[in-house]
């Protein structure tokens, strides 16, 4: 399931401070298909 | 969810999963994970460390819909303990659950 990037490419990370709404709005994008979440921490 | 996590943090952690079908977010309020928390019955747990499936068709209104599988690491919480994968075992079940979702053959 894909690659690691370099170090040095950067990879979109959107925030979701103040609202969920990106969130929900990707999720609810791609309810014809089967979906995974997972969360993490980052360190 | 730890001291250290910080949106200075997600990217480098989100290069680990450089997958295009993947989208990276930071909840520094931890938002989702007391919304997921809540899908799951939880009502002042916060979810972290945890798997969810969702099967076609589903909508986050509200709420997100309930998963049809899920699983955590979270050693003592407010988790179903039956639920706990983790080293060896944690990728083999995340595979099983996967390929339920997508049916995939094994």
């Amino acid at each position: 399931m894909g690659t690691q990037r370099s170090p040095d490419e950067s990879v979109d990370v959107i925030s979701l401070g103040g609202s969920l709404q990106p969130l929900k709005d990707h999720f609810n994008a791609n309810s014809n298909k089967p979906r995974f979440l997972a969360l993490l921490s980052p360190t | 969810m730890l001291p250290d996590d910080a949106a200075e943090a997600a990217g480098p952690s989100a290069r680990i999963i450089a997958d295009p079908r993947v989208r990276h977010f930071h909840d520094p309020e931890k938002r989702a994970g007391k919304a997921i928390a809540e899908s799951l019955g939880s009502e002042d747990g916060l979810a972290w460390d945890i798997y969810l499936f969702y099967a076609s068709g589903g909508q986050w209104s509200d709420g997100p819909p309930a998963p049809i599988d899920w699983m955590h690491q979270l050693p003592s919480s407010w988790a179903d303990p039956a639920r706990f994968h983790t080293g060896d075992e944690l990728p083999v079940e995340l595979g099983k659950a996967m390929k339920r979702l997508t049916g995939a053959q094994p």
